[in-house]
Order: structure tokens, then C-alpha cells, then sequence
């Protein structure tokens, strides 16, 4: 990421310190504290109860906190109503007004109201924008989910507000517009620079759109990171979990760069001083399946159980030689496959390469 | 600022603990407002009745009052006699009413629609009308007389008939609601395993209606046991308790006693609201989203029997409405049966036609008062997100009136307003109060209306509008308004026949200077011309009829404007 850590020592644009909300004996948010820098782009990412709706609703002023503190731009808004913050939103619903046509609707911030020219011009300025050029006069019913959407996009923006709070936007439109529309919202966020936090539960849609992801679990944050950091070494085993697909290897501590898996040794980066036991993990995609067998560390012998079509990739369920009861999942891309077709019942070398895996102390299931 | 705010006491009676701006404070001044109003309009005189039933001569409380009416045998025996007519017409009226709900639902016979506008029209008449009908049919100089032999109309059987004219369409409504959410698929699997068409009805249609059932029951009975009208003009000797309380104040000045029969009367009606409150609840997780709509398939015998008990019904229903407007428009019934206009003359009444256009300025400023009203406090109650205390009273005060009958509350509205120490005293028998006191009594409905069109927009609506900066109220006006008006065009259209047709409440609020139609019928009968009560009465039903007519040309064109 090219946003220098220069910027972050610099005071945030939202923060967020230690934010409680309780209902009744369910706690929503647990001391959740957060920095945004100004122009990131930052999603919320966690499955539905976990808090992120609540803590975008806190900083949006449509709920209050328990405890905690909210600033904006080094000024403190957490107790401020919504109308005295400084934000635009896009919910998932949109909330578009249906009796008022998509000019009315986008203008409907603006003030003075009787500058009728001039909002005009900055209406057709937003539709432009986000790509609705002439819908001025079509009312909400008249557009389809995507266009609706990007009609929200423009009222939230109308006003030109510093920081732009995203509810689910995406989540109410079919798999290809999302894809489409998640593109552009991000160029266009790149482009006019607005601090934007974005709640989602999807987190392909948050790897790919956001500078930062912030992954939430029961009320408190789990990890921040940039999507890599988050997919390459998540801090928890949650959140290995939860942002794609994990393989996991139970193992003994050796010494600081090696650990013991079944009658195998296995080197890695690092290994955690805590306990004997500990867990490593290892994404499908990096299991490495070779043409013939070598001598080397970190590579072991399989059984191919099952080969499925993928797609672009191939998934293989391996049961690796030596490690009694454990299933690993591999994909491999055919095409950069130097061999014959893999087939189930096969033996195939293959290597865990030491750099990609990662050990956690054994202390969650 | 400490890290850890407290929210102050204050503030949570604020509601939101958000520091208060402008809009904010204008927004619970508003709903604070309108809690002060309806204390006004229902809480005090509820609780004069309270006042007044408890306290003493020697100015202390007490059940004093309780012990005499318990300790006189007149009050025990209407007591007794109110509950065999309510139970009576509940059991009469409800298998009446869901055998005539499933043929509109569950059989194919042409001409369901009309049928139903048919069930529904004892709704545009004052519950006197079918009293009025029933003495033209089987009064002294009846033209059925001879059917009774011996017998006369006055009395339990006289007051039963009216009854269940007037509470028919309340139980229809209920039930019609509760056979509609049929799921055919259920009808499919006890077919498809070989049930008979009555096994089918007996598991699948009654227990599904169960609670419809009951709701309809409860709603029948409270309705008979506080209606007044009816056995005012055909109850005779047969005393019940409604006539006694109005009996005990109007004619003997005995607040006390009256405002312990009007305890007694409140009983029923709150007992009656609970349990349909607590049916309603459990009713809603009983229908799924995935259930498939029942549509009646081919079958000529049901349809027969389905078409004989809607006509028979019908024509009923029919008669005891049609009976009193004929019987208006002819000259002296059994000796002249020339057709006249004389009755209408209203020469001979107290006020004349004066009453009937009181009626209508009545009918026009309940709509126009009450419909601003209650359409805002729903909105205050739906929408805004500040002082939580204060909504919550307003949501209760909103569901009281459905627990009151309006003998109850017109009996509070006198201990109130009539009391020389409030200053409101002014207004007693004045038509502003009678407006108040109407849109008080027919405020739930109106409100369930309003807060039902409100709950179906976007809950994000005002969030979106407070992020532009733009305050509530423009967003009321230029949105949540436009798009609620065909709700609004309903609860003025409700507020409107309320206002014509009540009487249980107003009887003891008009003076003669603001009697309206519906209590005109009522003293106009007590002196012996049934005729002009007749073209009274024609008069409130005709207005009724054309303005619901119009109010829904008025909703139609709405809706198709809407597209």
C-alpha cells in the first residue's frame, strides 16, 4: 500500500476509542477502538451479529454508545445528532424517496433550497458521475436495483460530505452488477478522495475494495490489516477462517523454527513460545503439488482422495503420508501443472512451503 | 470528556442522551405535546370516572358506592341481564358471521363482492337504525306481528335482533381477515391423504380461524354489552346495564352510581382487550412467509349452500335497514300508506334540521381534527428517535380508546369538563367537546391505520434525511406525507361516518343547542314519532353512504396517480 505510515502518525480522520454498547445483557460492541486516515477506504468485514452495523451506526449518530469516544477530525461528535456530523450514507434498502424523481432525490440536501440552477447543474454533475447521465426526471421505481443504487451513491455525495459511511450497499444486487459496481466505487472513492468506512459481511467484496479491512467478531475487532496482511497471516484463527479457506495441521513445538507433524518435520518462519502444542495453518492455493519427488524440507508424500473441477483451479483432497487423520485441501492450477492429469489414488510429492505457514498457540478449537 | 460518558437522567427522559440541538428539542417538545393532549382527551376523564366512583360523601375514599350498587337488586339484575343478551348475540353472531366469511373466502359464487358490500353496510348506521326497523316489523303495529302470536318484540328478543345487526360486520371483518391467510399447501397434503372435505374444514380451516374466532367473539360481546341505542328503543322492560348508567345520571343526577356501573362497564371491555391483544400476538408467528394462497377449486354443491347463506343473510341484514327507510318515506303506518316526504320535515323536533347539518359539522370536524391528529402522533410515535418515555405513553394512550367503550368515556367527559373547578368547564355541551370526545373514542383505529401505512416505508428514511442535514419536518412534508395520503384519505373517511353515527358517548355530552342526528333518533323515538326517527336516522345512513363512496373515488384516483 502506498499511503505512507507517515500519514498515520498524523492524527486520523474518524477515530474511535473504546466504544461500548450494550442491549440489555447482549454486547454489541466491546471497547472496539479504530483509526481511519483521511481519503482510506476502510471495510468493516464480519459475520451478521458481530457488531459492525452497530459501531457504522454509532458513527453515523443513529445510536449512542454506552461508553467510548468519537472524534472527527479531532472533534468530538459522540454524543453530536446526525444532522451536526459531517457524513453521507448509502443504506442497503438505499431509501431512496419513491414519490420524488431521481433529480429531487439527489438534490434533496442541498441548500439553499430556492437555488434551483445551480443544484441542477451540481445534479447533473453527480449523475455523470456515477453514470447516470439524463435519469433527472425517471423516479425510483422506474430503475433497476444497480441504477438505484447509484442514485443513492449520488445523494450521499451531493453535499460533498468528508466522509462516507456504506450500509451493506452492495448486498441487495445480483452477483455480476456487484461486480461491476464494486469496481467503480472504488475508482470513484479513489478519485474524489472521501474517507469511506463500508460495512460487509462478503469478504471477497472486502479484499478486494479496501485499503484497509477491519475483520469483526462478537463485538470486537479481531485484526486490522491491508486485505494481504489479512489473507497472508491472519491474526487469529477466526480470521483465517472467516477470509477464505484454511487447512489446519495440529503440531508439537520443536524449537524456534521448526515444529513436529505427525512423523514429519516441518520448518516455518517462526513458532510461538507458548506451549507445546500449536496449530499451523496453511491456504489450499499454497500447498504445492510437485512432478516428482526430491528430497527436501518440507515435502512429503500423499494419497490423492478426490480430484474436483474448479474452474480456473482444480481441488484436491489429500491424506498426507504420515500424518494420521488429517485431510488437506489443495488447489492447483492445471495449466501451470507440469505432468500427467491428477487422478484419485495417486501418490504425488508435494511441499508446504515454509515461508506461507503459519503456527498459532493451541488455544481456541 | 471522561472516556466513559454517563447518561444523565435527563437526557433518557430525552430518550436518546444526544446533545440536544434544535431539531432535537422541537421533537420532543412535539411528542411531549401530544401526550399532554391526550391526557386531556382520554387519561383525566378516565380517571374522574376513577374519582368518582371511589370517593365518598364525606369526602374521604372508598367502595361505599360499589356496596350500593351490589346492595340494590334494580343495577344486580340489569348486570345479569347484560351478560345473557351478550352471550347470546355472540353465539348467534359468530357462526352467522364465519359461515357467511367462508362463503366470501372459500367458495366461487358469483357476486362475492357485492355480497360483502352488502354485510358491511350496517357500518354507515347508527346501531338505532336496525332498533327502529325491528319495531316497524314486529312492534305493536308491526306488519310481522302476527308471527310473535302472543309475544311481543319489545324486550331480550328485540334487543338481540338490533344486535346482531349491528355487530354482524365487526365479526365478518375479523374473520374474513382470518380465513384469507389460507395455506394451500396444507389443503393439498390432507387431500392428497385422503381427507373428506369435512375432515379438511374441521382440522385445517376452524383451528386456523381459532384465534380469529376469538377476537371476533370478544369484540362482539363488548360491543353488545356497551351498546346503548339498541335496547334504548326495543329493550322495554328488559333493563341492561348501559341504560342504567345512562339511566343513573341523565334522569337521577347519581354521579357516583353511574361512574361505578361505567367501572363495571369497563370491565368486560378490558378484560376483552387483553386476551384479543395477547391472541394477536401468537397469531402472527401461526402464518409463514411460504405459504401458498388458497384458491377454491371446482365444487357446485358448496357453492349452492355457500350462495343460500350469503343471500339469506344478506336479505336480513337488508331488511332491518331497508325496513326503516321505506317506513320513513310513508305517511302513518298501518293506516296511511301513502308515500310521503313529511317526515322529513323535522318541523316538529326539537332544533329541526339544524340537528342534521350539527351532525354534519360534527362528522366534518372530527374528520378535520382528528385526522392531523392522529396521523402526527403515529408519526411521532413510528419515526422519531427521541424522548423513548414519552412515545411509550403516547403508543399506550393510543390503544386505550380501543378498551373503553364510549358510554364509558362520555360518562368521564362529564366528571371532567363538567366539574366547576376545570377551567375547560366552558366547553361542556358544546360541539367542540363532542368532536373532541369523538376523535378520542375512535382514536385506535385511526392510529393502527396511520402507524400501518407509516411502519411500510423505509425505516432508513429519516436516518438518510438527518445525514443531509435536512431536519424532520421537511422531510414529513415532502415525503412521508405525500406518500401516506391514501391512509389519511381512510382514517378522515373513518373519523367522518364515526362522527355520524356515534351515539354511546355523545348522549351525554350535547345540549339543545348541539344535539346531532344519531342522539336526535333517540330522543325523537322516546316521544313517539318512530317516522321522523326513521328519516332521521335514512338521513345519517344516506350521508354515510355518500361520503364513503366518494372518499374512496378519492383513493382510487390517488392510487392510480401513484400509478
Amino acid at each position: 500500500m502506498k499511503p505512507a505510515d507517515t500519514i498515520l502518525t498524523a492524527s486520523p480522520y474518524l477515530a474511535v476509542h473504546g466504544l461500548t454498547r450494550r442491549y440489555g445483557a447482549f454486547t454489541a460492541l466491546d471497547n472496539v477502538s479504530l483509526a481511519l486516515r483521511h481519503g482510506e477506504f476502510v471495510c468493516l468485514l464480519g459475520p451478521s451479529g458481530c457488531g459492525k452495523t452497530t459501531l457504522l451506526r454509532q458513527i453515523a449518530g443513529l445510536d449512542l454508545p454506552d461508553s467510548g469516544r468519537i472524534t472527527l477530525q479531532d472533534r468530538d461528535i459522540t454524543r453530536l445528532p446526525p444532522a451536526k456530523r459531517d457524513y453521507g450514507i448509502v443504506f442497503q434498502s438505499y431509501a431512496l424517496f419513491p414519490n420524488l424523481s431521481v433529480a429531487d432525490n439527489i438534490a434533496y440536501g442541498l441548500t439553499p433550497r430556492r437555488e434551483r440552477a445551480r443544484h441542477r447543474e451540481r445534479v447533473r454533475e453527480l449523475l455523470d458521475m456515477v453514470g447516470l447521465p439524463g435519469s433527472e426526471d425517471k423516479y425510483p421505481s422506474q430503475l433497476s436495483g444497480g441504477q438505484q443504487q447509484r442514485v443513492a451513491l449520488a445523494r450521499a455525495l451531493a453535499t460533498s460530505p468528508g466522509l462516507l459511511l456504506l450500509d451493506e450497499p452492495l448486498s441487495a444486487l445480483d452477483a455480476r452488477v456487484r461486480d461491476k459496481l464494486r469496481d467503480e466505487l472504488k475508482r470513484l472513492q479513489k478519485k474524489l478522495g472521501v474517507t469511506t468506512l463500508m460495512v460487509t459481511h462478503d469478504q471477497a467484496e472486502a479484499l478486494a475494495i479496501a485499503d484497509r479491512v477491519v475483520v469483526m467478531n462478537n463485538g470486537q475487532i479481531e485484526q486490522i490489516g491491508t486485505p494481504a496482511e489479512i489473507y497472508r497471516r491472519p491474526a487469529s484463527r477466526f480470521v483465517a477462517e472467516f477470509v477464505g479457506e484454511a487447512n489446519w495441521l495440529p503440531a508439537q513445538r520443536i524449537d524456534a523454527h521448526s515444529v513436529k507433524v505427525g512423523a514429519h518435520r516441518l520448518m516455518l518462519a517462526g513458532v510461538p513460545t507458548s506451549g507445546e502444542a500449536c496449530t499451523l495453518f496453511v491456504r489450499p492455493e499454497d500447498i504445492l503439488v510437485k512432478p516428482r519427488w526430491e528430497a527436501a524440507p518440507n515435502t512429503l508424500l500423499a494419497r490423492i482422495a478426490d480430484v474436483s473441477f474448479a474452474g480456473a483451479m482444480t481441488r484436491l483432497q489429500l491424506l498426507p503420508e504420515g500424518i494420521p487423520g488429517v485431510t488437506l485441501t489443495a488447489e492447483v492450477c492445471p495449466s501451470m501443472l507440469n505432468r500427467q492429469p491428477l487422478v484419485p489414488g495417486e501418490i504425488v510429492p508435494i511441499e508446504l512451503p515454509a515461508e506461507l505457514l503459519v503456527a498459532y498457540p493451541e488455544v481456541r478449537a | 470528556m471522561s472516556s466513559v460518558a454517563r447518561r444523565p437522567l435527563l437526557a433518557r427522559l430525552g430518550g436518546f442522551g444526544q446533545r440536544a440541538d434544535g431539531e432535537t428539542r422541537v421533537a420532543q417538545g412535539l411528542v411531549w405535546l401530544w401526550v399532554a393532549l391526550l391526557a386531556v382527551l382520554l387519561g383525566l376523564p378516565l380517571l374522574a370516572i376513577l374519582g368518582r366512583a371511589l370517593l365518598q360523601a364525606d369526602g374521604g375514599l372508598g367502595f361505599g358506592h360499589f356496596g350500593e350498587v351490589l346492595d340494590s337488586p334494580g343495577l344486580m339484575h340489569a348486570t345479569l341481564n347484560s351478560f345473557v343478551v351478550s352471550l347470546t348475540v355472540t353465539t348467534i353472531v359468530l357462526p352467522l358471521a364465519f359461515g357467511f366469511a367462508w362463503a366470501l373466502m372459500r367458495s366461487r359464487v358469483v357476486g362475492r363482492a357485492v355480497f360483502r358490500q352488502i354485510a358491511l353496510t350496517p357500518l354507515l348506521a347508527p346501531s338505532l337504525m336496525p332498533a327502529i326497523s325491528i319495531v316497524y316489523l314486529f312492534g305493536n303495529q308491526g306488519m310481522l306481528k302476527s308471527w310473535l302470536g302472543d309475544g311481543s318484540i319489545y324486550g331480550f328478543w328485540g334487543i338481540v335482533l338490533g344486535e346482531l345487526f349491528y355487530t354482524f360486520p365487526h365479526a365478518l371483518l375479523i374473520l374474513v381477515t382470518a380465513l384469507a391467510s389460507a395455506d394451500a399447501r396444507l389443503f393439498e397434503a390432507a387431500r392428497s391423504m385422503g381427507a373428506s372435505a369435512w375432515r379438511q374444514f374441521f382440522t385445517i380451516t376452524l383451528p386456523g380461524a381459532r384465534y380469529g374466532l376469538l377476537s371476533a367473539g370478544l369484540v362482539v360481546f363488548t360491543l353488545v354489552i356497551t351498546d346503548f341505542g339498541v335496547p334504548k328503543v326495543v329493550g322495554g322492560n328488559y333493563s341492561v346495564l348501559a341504560v342504567e348508567a345512562y339511566k343513573q345520571v341523565i334522569g337521577q343526577q347519581n354521579f357516583e352510581r353511574g361512574a361505578v356501573v361505567g367501572l363495571m362497564l369497563l370491565l368486560p371491555a378490558v378484560l376483552a382487550f387483553v386476551l384479543e391483544r395477547r391472541s394477536a400476538r401468537r397469531q402472527q408467528a401461526a402464518i409463514t412467509a411460504r405459504a401458498v394462497q388458497y384458491t377454491p377449486g371446482h365444487d357446485p354443491l358448496r357453492d349452492v349452500a355457500a350462495f343460500g347463506l350469503l343471500s339469506g343473510v344478506s336479505v336480513l341484514l337488508l331488511a332491518l335497514l331497508g325496513v326503516g327507510i321505506v317506513a320513513s318515506f310513508i305517511g302513518y303506518w298501518p293506516y296511511n300508506l301513502k308515500l310521503t316526504l313529511d317526515h322529513y320535515d323535522f318541523s316538529q323536533i326539537d332544533g329541526g334540521w339544524a340537528v342534521y347539518f350539527n351532525s354534519l359539522e360534527l362528522a366534518t370536524a372530527t374528520a378535520l381534527v382528528g385526522t392531523p391528529l392522529v396521523f402526527l402522533g403515529a408519526y411521532w410515535v413510528e419515526k422519531l428517535k427521541v424522548a423513548g418515555a414519552g412515545r411509550q405513553v403516547l403508543r399506550f394512550f393510543a390503544m386505550l380508546p380501543m378498551a373503553v367503550p364510549g358510554l364509558v368515556l362520555g360518562l368521564g367527559y362529564v366528571f371532567f369538563f363538567n366539574h366547576p373547578d376545570n377551567p375547560l368547564n366552558g366547553l361542556y355541551g358544546s360541539l367542540a367537546l363532542m368532536v373532541v370526545c369523538t376523535v378520542a373514542h375512535y382514536y385506535t383505529t385511526a392510529h393502527l391505520t396511520a402507524a400501518t401505512a407509516l411502519k411500510q416505508l423505509d425505516n432508513e428514511f429519516e436516518a438518510v434525511a438527518a445525514s443531509l442535514k435536512v431536519p424532520f419536518w421537511v422531510t414529513l412534508r415532502r415525503v412521508t406525507l405525500p406518500i401516506c395520503l391514501p391512509a389519511l384519505v381512510d382514517v378522515a373517511r373513518y373519523f367522518f361516518i364515526a362522527g355520524m353515527t356515534t351515539v354511546s358517548a355523545l348522549i351525554f355530552l350535547y345540549s339543545p343547542d348541539s344535539s346531532v342526528s344519531a342522539v336526535a333518533i333517540i330522543t325523537i323515538d322516546d316521544t313517539g314519532n318512530t317516522a321522523a326517527a326513521a328519516a332521521m336516522a335514512t338521513m345519517v345512513v344516506a350521508t354515510s353512504a355518500i361520503v364513503s363512496i366518494l372518499f374512496s373515488l378519492l383513493e382510487a384516483w390517488m392510487m392510480h396517480r401513484r400509478r
